[in-house]
């Protein structure tokens, strides 16, 4: 066991070195699919998208919405995918976007803005509130249908909001028991042979949430008028899939970049079902009853969340400086050093630009075999010995085979350094952690004393000392 | 606000104690330069030596020759600061 643990540092350097080499890009990590795993209850989230289309198609959606809306960018078709993506806009836009985009990687999910679709023909029989100003919804023989401009959404947009006067009408949405104000918005699709629509409520404030425990697959929303993808949405509770999560993606690329939104995630929080009193508002006296409980139960939630976000950002800013401090501090020193013993600091900043112009070797160019002869002259005359002059012996290594054959050496001389250094860094690791062979030698030592043979009388003595054999241990250092 | 006071009035001492000091002779920049001149004829001529090998393999190696030579005493303050874990219970 304890020659075990002897091990141990070496390993942990072995995991410094990656960690620094994969940091710097010499060595490159791509994933396929983007883990959720420690930010989203264990759950792991799969995207991916199709190449051939096979479900349900929406009908044309004519009405145009502000470009301040920022969840939906609408142009003529949107197409949703059966556990894949759904891409929204024109058809030839689509199919030029699945012939050029195979795959790609989600990075960061923060910001959630928060969806949940209602189904709101349980609770309006004929006709949708209008819940904002400028909108309108109208019975029609076919179905419903939306007429109006657009309104945008949100804290920072400009467009019509209201808060629904009408309390008993108003949905409410529930995250972590805090009741949200909504802004709501509808939308609907009509689709003469469904005749189903969505009416979305949002909430427009940034908050984070954790994803459903069950597993549905996540969505990217691809606005192909600006060519991004900012928005995924995971739904939620999808049978229909009419409700969901939608959130902000903060970065969208081809390869996986590692994120740290652990200060974006809350992960005290508890899982958006019904067990966190998320979902509809219960109106009945049971409802209510849940309610309080929910209230009560979220009361040390509330404690851990008080002490955390105050009590330690008091702590921390009592003891640890701000930014910029210590370095404001070693700057004043050093300037003063500099001025009282500006001599006993050439060596100093000597090894310092020693090191930087050590540092900035890699941007030089390699390829540069220019010899430069300087002008020497005789001091005190200004006459020159040598005139001043250069040899590009580029010009050597212009002929091909003269080319190929420095371009061997070169490796051969890579793969010597390499070699070489391995076996330094095999003897060094023997020395620190390795063994050494031990030769025992076994002596044998036997009494051949000398007597008289006539009368046994004891002469001398003789020891006699020989090596019977030898052999090896290893002792560990 | 309590590290960043005892800090502060650290560094006023040191600076006062220094302050007291009376500047000492100034190094001549021009000798500071020459010696920038040296490296300048050193480095700009490296070029030259990646004729005969490689700057990427040597700028790659010899950090890690650097610490391969002193590897003994880097796991000694790996090991040090292990030890200092408790629990771990490395010594």
């Amino acid at each position: 066991m304890k020659n075990h643990k002897k091990w141990i540092p070496f390993i942990i350097f072995i995991i410094l070195c990656f960690l620094i080499f994969s940091k710097h890009g010499l060595i490159e990590v791509k994933a396929e699919t983007f883990d959720f795993t420690n930010a989203f209850n264990s759950k792991t989230i799969r995207y991916y998208y199709y190449n051939n289309p096979n479900d349900k198609i929406f009908t044309n959606y004519s009405n145009t919405f502000s470009s301040n809306k920022d969840l939906f960018v609408k142009n003529s078709y949107s197409f949703e995918y059966l556990n894949g993506f759904r891409i929204e806009g024109s058809s030839s836009d689509f199919n030029n976007y699945i012939t050029t985009h195979n795959s790609f990687y989600a990075n960061v999910v923060i910001h959630f803005r928060f969806y949940y679709a209602l189904d709101m023909t349980r609770q309006y029989n004929n006709y949708w509130n209008p819940f904002y100003a400028g909108e309108q919804w109208h019975e029609s023989s076919s179905g419903s249908s939306h007429s109006g401009g657009g309104a945008s959404f949100g804290e920072d947009n400009t467009g019509d909001y209201d808060i629904l006067e009408n309390e008993d009408s108003l949905y409410h949405i529930y995250i972590y028991g805090q009741k949200l104000d909504l802004y709501r918005f509808t939308e609907g699709f009509t689709d003469s042979t469904e005749g189903y629509t969505d009416v979305y409520a949002y909430y427009s404030k940034d908050i984070s949430v954790s994803l459903p425990s069950s597993y549905y697959p996540l969505e990217f929303i691809h606005d192909l008028e600006n060519d991004k993808t900012d928005y995924g949405r995971y739904p939620y509770n999808d049978t229909s899939k009419k409700s969901y999560f939608e959130f902000k993606l903060i970065e969208f690329s081809s390869t996986r970049n590692d994120v740290d939104f652990t200060s974006y995630y809350d992960s005290d929080s508890c899982l958006i079902d019904e067990s966190c009193g998320f979902g509809l508002q219960d109106n009945s006296f049971l409802g209510y009853i849940k309610r309080i409980w929910n209230e009560i139960i979220d009361i040390p939630n509330k404690i851990i969340t008080f002490f955390r976000d105050t009590f330690l950002n008091l702590l921390k800013s009592l003891f640890i400086p701000e930014d910029g401090f210590l370095d404001s501090i070693y700057q004043n020193i050093k300037s003063l050093f500099e001025q009282k013993f500006s001599i006993l600091l050439v060596p100093y900043r000597a090894l310092v630009e020693l090191f930087n112009r050590f540092n900035n070797l890699s941007n030089i160019n390699t390829n540069n075999f220019i010899i430069n002869v300087p002008e020497f002259t005789i001091p005190g005359f200004n006459v020159p010995i040598i005139n001043s002059t250069s040899y590009d012996l580029n010009n050597v290594l212009s002929n091909n085979t003269i080319h190929t054959l420095w371009i061997l050496y070169l490796d051969f001389l890579d793969v010597f350094l390499i070699i070489s250094f391995l076996n330094l860094t095999w003897n060094k690791l023997n020395s620190i952690i390795g063994a050494q062979i031990v030769e025992n030698e076994i002596m044998t030592v036997t009494d051949n004393d000398v007597y008289d043979s006539s009368t046994g009388e004891r002469l001398f003595g003789r020891i006699n000392v020989s090596k019977s054999h030898t052999y090896n241990t290893r002792r560990r250092l | 606000m309590i590290t960043e006071r005892v800090l502060s009035i650290l560094s006023n001492i040191v600076i006062f104690l220094l302050n007291a000091i009376p500047d000492t002779l100034q190094f001549p920049e021009q000798l500071l330069n020459s010696i920038y001149h040296i490296y300048d004829v050193i480095f700009e001529n490296v070029g030259f030596l990646s004729m005969f090998i490689r700057i990427n393999t040597i700028l790659t190696l010899l950090p890690l020759v650097l610490v391969v030579i002193n590897l003994e005493y880097i796991i000694k303050l790996i090991i040090w600061v292990l030890g200092k874990i408790p629990g771990l219970n490395v010594h």
